[in-house]
């Protein structure tokens, strides 16, 4: 298939298709500010000292080190699950009282993930913290892909086993790489999966800002689903 | 003025109507126009010959939605422009578009099973249907619009890396999907 069959078949998708795109609008991109504001409280977890990066084209593994002196190591990956969600489901977005119960004082935006399917049973959250985009599964079955093709090296936060990885997508037609950083841990029965993603040249930032978002949320501990029944 | 007083006025045929389509839809035309062709004057051109398909075709036509209408015909008379002139061409977001797209097409020399268009179109739908409504927007304004990603990433509310890191993956998926199929054209 050539790209002029491929635009040529594609033009003749039904004009449903077309409508939604031209009508979504996402929720407003005005949070410039957090990216800043989390940027700043990164300097104070990063230490230069420890770092195993060995650049783009070599080293296999990455760490960042907390505020706390635990180290959170990523290892190189091939490819990631991502946060979107699979499966047939419905979210419902969390009320200011859902998310102070279940995440504290913490900058999460989230909304409840729900089973499409009669009885509708909670499966768990998706949202961001901060920038850093994450799922919580609290039922068995899993909402996300989260297969890692790497070495996994698991790294102890706080008492909590921590899987974590990193990527780098291909380059863009202008020649732009993004890195990829990406968390997984279990708290209680809640499994976690968290990512943030920069341009590959801040990726200590997008490294950095991530590790503090898992700390954060561990630090939190296991989500209360008391109001979720 | 709501879609269906312009259908209205089609149905009467007063050209009025032909005016009421540039000023609700001229500008966003122009720009899916432009996005394809790279040129200010030659998509002027498609976006009135659009609006004189939709006179043609109004009645007995009633098209709804008129928006996504009036898209397709635009979008199917540039890329005729596009193909037709590729020389005069110089880069623009739909060759950008493609040039990103192009990886995760089956190869042209493995032929397995032939396709008609219709069909191709049937399991791109197929596939669409597979992503999160956020995603399917994100795939079609990048390759249905051309739009660039800095437009995307606004629309939809995230950052321009998320959004470069979503289409990656998309891609990804679209490149398995086609292949699970057998889909080679």
């Amino acid at each position: 298939m050539n790209t002029r069959q491929f635009s040529q078949a594609l033009g003749q998708i039904d004009e449903r298709y077309i409508e939604e795109a031209t009508r979504y609008r996402g929720k407003a991109a005005g949070r410039g500010w957090l990216r800043w504001a989390a940027v700043a409280a990164c300097a104070a977890v990063l230490l230069a000292a420890g770092l195993m990066w060995g650049g783009l084209t070599g080293g296999r593994a990455d760490t960042a080190t907390l505020d706390n002196g635990t180290q959170i190591t990523f290892s190189r990956a091939q490819a990631i699950g991502g946060t979107q969600i699979d499966g047939d489901v419905v979210t419902q977005a969390l009320t200011q009282e859902e998310t102070a119960a279940l995440f504290g004082t913490l900058p999460v935006t989230a909304s409840a993930v729900y089973s499409a399917a009669e009885p509708q049973t909670l499966l768990g959250f998706q949202g961001t913290l901060g920038e850093v985009q994450m799922v919580i599964a609290v039922a068995e079955e899993a909402l996300v892909d989260t297969q890692i093709a790497a070495e996994q090296t698991v790294s102890q936060v706080d008492g909590i086993a921590v899987s974590a990885g990193y990527f780098l997508t291909d380059a863009n037609s202008r020649g732009e790489r993004s890195a990829v950083y990406f968390a997984a841990f279990t708290i209680g029965g809640s499994r976690v999966y968290m990512e943030y993603s920069l341009d590959a040249e801040a990726r200590e930032t997008a490294k950095n800002i991530l590790a503090q978002a898992v700390q954060q949320l561990i630090a939190n501990g296991e989500p209360d689903l008391s109001a979720f029944g | 003025m709501e879609d269906e007083e312009i259908i209205a006025l089609l149905y009467a045929r007063s050209e009025q109507a032909l005016h009421e389509l540039d000023i609700k839809y001229g500008k966003i035309l122009h720009q899916l126009s432009y996005n394809i062709l790279g040129n200010a004057q030659d998509a002027e051109e498609c976006v009135n010959d659009t609006y004189l398909a939709a006179w043609n075709a109004i009645p007995p036509a009633h098209p709804d939605p008129l928006q996504a209408y009036l898209f397709k015909i635009l979008r199917n008379l540039s890329l005729k422009a596009y193909y037709h002139s590729r020389a005069a061409k110089r880069k623009c977001a739909y060759d950008v578009a493609m040039q990103e797209v192009e990886g995760c097409l089956p190869s042209p020399d493995l032929v397995e099973a032939q396709l008609d268009a219709r069909e191709l179109t049937r399991t791109l739908e197929a596939f669409l249907d597979t992503l999160s409504a956020e995603n399917r927007v994100i795939f079609l304004r990048r390759y249905w619009f051309s739009d660039s990603i800095g437009d995307i990433a606004r629309r939809v509310g995230i950052s321009e890396n998320l959004t470069a890191v979503r289409l990656t993956r998309i891609r990804k998926q679209l490149k398995q999907y086609l292949s699970q199929r057998e889909v080679y054209v």
